[in-house]
C-alpha cells in the first residue's frame, strides 16, 4: 500500500493505492478496502491497471487510536493482504495556565493544562523548559508525570532571589505550539509540609468545643518566615467541611459551637508568607491527615434540658440571656431570626397554638412535665442558612468569645 | 585413560543433581509455565485492544508472515507428543532463548506506536522477564538430564524500523507465539512432572 504512515489534518482527503505482486494470481478487482475492520464502499475504489486499486478517502476524522488508523488492502477471501496506518489529527494547541511551587525551596514542581481543544487525536509530548532571566541557557525539565499528566519536577539548581522564565513546548507529528512564557521568582512560590502532630482534645466537659493544637513545619526553620494556618473541620457523617480561616501565626486553635456527642474531623494547613521578608503570600500546603475526636455527649435528651427548680430561675434568666447574645452573634448570614424567652411552657403552648405547625419541636420533647424559663429560637432554613450549630447551653459556663470558633 | 564419570560430570555442573532435586526443579519450571499461561493469553489481549481493529476484533486472520528469527511451533501437535523429552526439552529451549529479544523488539516499537500505554509496556517487559527465567530453567533441567542445548539465537534483527503496520502485523505474531509455546511448555513440563514424580 501507498502511502505508508502519512500524517493528515482533521477533515483532509487521501487516495491510497494497493499493489498486488503478479505471483499472487491476484486482479485488482478481486481486492476490497476497510478502514479500521469496517469495509469501505466500492463506489470509492478505482482500478488503475491490472494489479492495482486504489481508494478515495474523503473529509477524514480524527484517528481513532493513537497507534494510528488501520487502513488494510483484502483479497476476495477477506485475507490481508497489506496495510498501512493513518494519523489524523490537529496540531497541538498551546499549553495554557503553567503554575509552579517550591516545596521548601528545594524544588521546583510546574504544571500545566494542554490549549483549548485539548484532544488532537494524535500523542502530543509536552517538553517543559527554563531559563534564568538574565543568563542565556536553556534547561529542560527531565522528570514528567510528577503531579499528573501535565506536569514536571525540577529537583535541583535552582537560584533563588532571581526571576526565572519558565514555557512548555507541544509537539506532535502535525506540528508544534510554544505557551506564554512565565516569570517567577522561586521565593514567590514556596510551600511547605503540612503542620506536625496535629492534635485535638476535648476542652474538659465541654460538650461544644474542641481544642486543636499542631506544631509549625520544620522545613521553613531558618527562612525567617510567618506562617498563616487555615482550619477545616467537618462531622463525620457529613463530606461538608466548615474553615476556619483567619488563624495567625499560633499554633493552637478552639473550636466552639460544635455539636455534642459528635465525632469530627479536623485538618490543618499552613501558609508560609513572608519568606525572607519578602511581602507576598505563599502556597497553602496540604492538609494534614484529618484528625478525629468526638465532643463529650450531652447526658440530657436531645433538644431538652434540665428542669430547674423555682430557686434558680434569676440566674437561670440571667444565664439564658447571655446565650441569646452568643446565638444571635452566631447565627450569621441570618435574617428573621426569633429567639423568645418564656417562662413557662405552658404559657408558649397557648400563644403558638395558631401557628404549632410551625415550628419543629425537638425529638424526645415532653411538653407536659417542663416548666421554664425556655428559650426557643425560630428561623427559617431560606433566610438562615446557617443556623447556630449549639443544642445546648451549659449552665455556669461563660458563652465562648473571641474570632476562635465556626 | 580419562575417567568417563569424571568427564560426564565435569560437562555440566548441575549434571551431579540428585534424582530429588531433579525433580523438584521440574515442579518448579511447571509452575513457572502455569504463570507464562496465564500472562502471555493477558498480554495478547492487551496488545490487540491497542492496535485497533481488524486486530481487536475476535475474527482476525492475519497473514502468514515470515519475520526472521521467529520459531513457530513447527512441530504439530500430534508429532509433538510423539517426540522424546530430550527433542521437546530442545525445541522449548530454543523457542525461549529467542522470545525475550523479539519481545523487546515488540517494547520498543509499541513506546513508539502506543507511547501512554503503559500497562502494555509493563506486560511486555514482564513477559520478556518471564521467558529469560525460564530459559535458564530449562537449562538447568536439560543439564540435569544429560540433553544438549540448542545453539544461541542469532544477533538480534537489523534492518530498517517497519512501518507501523507491519510493526502492529508482526508484534501480533511474537505475542501470538508466546502464548502458543506457554502453551506448549506447559504441556510438556506436565509430562515431565509425571515421569520425575517427587
Amino acid at each position: 500500500i501507498s502511502p505508508q504512515d502519512p500524517t493528515l489534518v482533521i477533515g483532509s482527503s487521501l487516495i491510497a493505492a494497493c499493489s498486488v505482486n503478479s505471483d499472487l494470481h491476484l486482479k485488482a478487482e478481486d481486492l476490497y478496502w476497510t478502514l479500521n475492520g469496517r469495509r469501505l464502499p466500492p463506489e470509492s475504489y478505482k482500478v488503475l491497471n491490472g494489479t492495482t486499486l486504489s481508494v478515495a478517502l474523503a473529509n477524514l476524522n480524527g484517528s481513532r487510536q493513537q497507534s494510528g488508523d488501520n487502513l488494510v488492502c483484502h483479497s476476495r477471501d477477506g485475507s490481508i493482504l497489506a496495510g498501512s496506518c493513518l494519523y489524523v489529527g490537529l496540531p497541538p494547541e498551546k499549553p495554557v495556565n503553567i503554575t509552579c511551587w517550591s516545596k521548601n525551596m528545594k524544588d521546583l514542581t510546574c504544571k500545566w493544562a494542554p490549549g483549548t481543544e485539548g484532544e488532537t487525536y494524535l500523542h502530543t509530548n509536552y517538553t517543559l523548559k527554563y531559563k534564568l532571566r538574565w543568563y542565556g541557557r536553556d534547561n529542560t525539565c527531565q522528570e514528567y508525570r510528577t503531579a499528573g499528566q501535565y506536569s514536571c519536577h525540577i529537583p535541583k539548581d535552582l537560584a533563588l532571589f532571581t526571576p526565572y522564565e519558565i514555557w512548555v513546548e507541544a509537539s506532535n507529528r502535525l506540528g508544534v505550539a510554544v505557551s506564554e512564557v512565565v516569570m517567577l521568582d522561586i521565593l514567590d512560590v514556596v510551600t511547605t509540609d503540612p503542620p506536625a502532630d496535629v492534635t485535638v482534645s476535648r476542652v474538659g466537659d465541654l460538650e461544644d468545643q474542641l481544642s486543636v493544637r499542631w506544631s509549625s513545619p520544620p522545613a521553613l526553620k531558618d527562612f525567617l518566615f510567618q506562617a498563616k494556618y487555615q482550619i477545616q473541620y467537618r462531622v463525620e457523617d457529613s463530606s461538608e467541611w466548615k474553615v476556619v480561616d483567619d488563624v495567625g501565626n499560633q499554633t493552637s486553635c478552639r473550636l466552639a459551637g460544635l455539636r455534642p456527642g459528635t465525632v469530627y474531623f479536623v485538618q490543618v494547613r499552613c501558609n508560609p508568607f513572608g519568606i525572607y521578608g519578602s511581602k507576598k503570600a505563599g502556597i497553602w500546603s496540604d492538609w494534614s491527615n484529618p484528625t478525629a475526636a468526638s465532643t463529650p455527649r450531652s447526658d440530657r435528651l436531645p433538644g431538652v434540658c434540665d428542669p430547674k427548680s423555682g430557686e434558680h430561675n434569676t440566674t437561670l434568666r440571667r444565664e439564658l440571656k447571655q446565650f441569646f447574645g452568643w446565638v444571635k452573634k452566631h447565627a450569621y448570614g441570618c435574617s428573621n431570626l426569633s429567639i423568645k424567652l418564656y417562662d413557662q411552657w405552658r404559657v408558649w403552648l397557648q400563644k403558638s397554638h395558631k401557628t404549632r405547625n410551625q415550628v419543629g419541636l425537638p425529638s424526645g420533647f415532653i411538653p407536659g412535665s417542663l416548666q421554664g424559663p425556655w428559650l426557643l429560637a425560630r428561623w427559617h432554613p431560606d433566610t438562615c442558612p446557617h443556623p447556630p450549630e449549639a443544642a445546648c447551653f451549659a449552665p455556669g459556663h461563660e458563652a465562648p468569645r473571641g474570632k476562635q470558633h465556626a | 585413560p580419562v575417567d568417563r564419570a569424571n568427564l560426564l560430570s565435569s560437562a555440566s555442573s548441575s549434571s551431579s543433581l540428585s534424582q530429588q532435586e531433579v525433580a523438584t526443579k521440574i515442579k518448579q519450571t511447571h509452575r513457572l509455565t502455569v504463570l507464562l499461561k496465564h500472562c502471555s493469553e493477558q498480554l495478547l489481549a492487551e496488545y490487540v485492544r491497542h492496535q485497533g481493529e481488524p486486530f481487536s476484533s475476535p475474527d482476525f486472520q492475519p497473514p502468514a508472515m515470515a519475520v526472521p528469527g521467529l520459531p513457530s511451533p513447527s512441530v504439530p501437535p500430534e508429532a509433538w507428543l510423539a517426540l522424546s523429552d530430550g527433542k521437546r526439552l530442545w525445541h522449548l529451549a530454543a523457542a525461549y532463548t529467542t522470545l525475550p529479544g523479539l519481545l523487546g523488539s515488540v517494547l520498543q516499537q509499541q513506546a513508539e506506536l502506543n507511547p501512554l500505554a503503559s500497562e502494555l509496556h509493563r506486560q511486555l517487559e514482564a513477559a520478556a522477564r518471564q521467558c529469560r527465567g525460564l530459559a535458564g530453567n530449562l537449562e538447568g533441567i536439560m543439564g540435569a538430564l544429560g540433553v544438549p542445548g540448542p545453539p544461541p539465537p542469532s544477533s538480534s534483527l537489523g534492518g530498517p524500523p517497519p512501518s507501523a503496520f507491519l510493526a502492529k502485523l508482526s508484534g501480533y505474531h511474537v505475542c501470538r507465539l508466546h502464548r502458543d509455546w506457554a502453551m506448549r511448555s506447559h504441556e510438556a513440563l506436565g509430562l515431565l512432572r509425571t515421569k520425575y514424580p517427587l
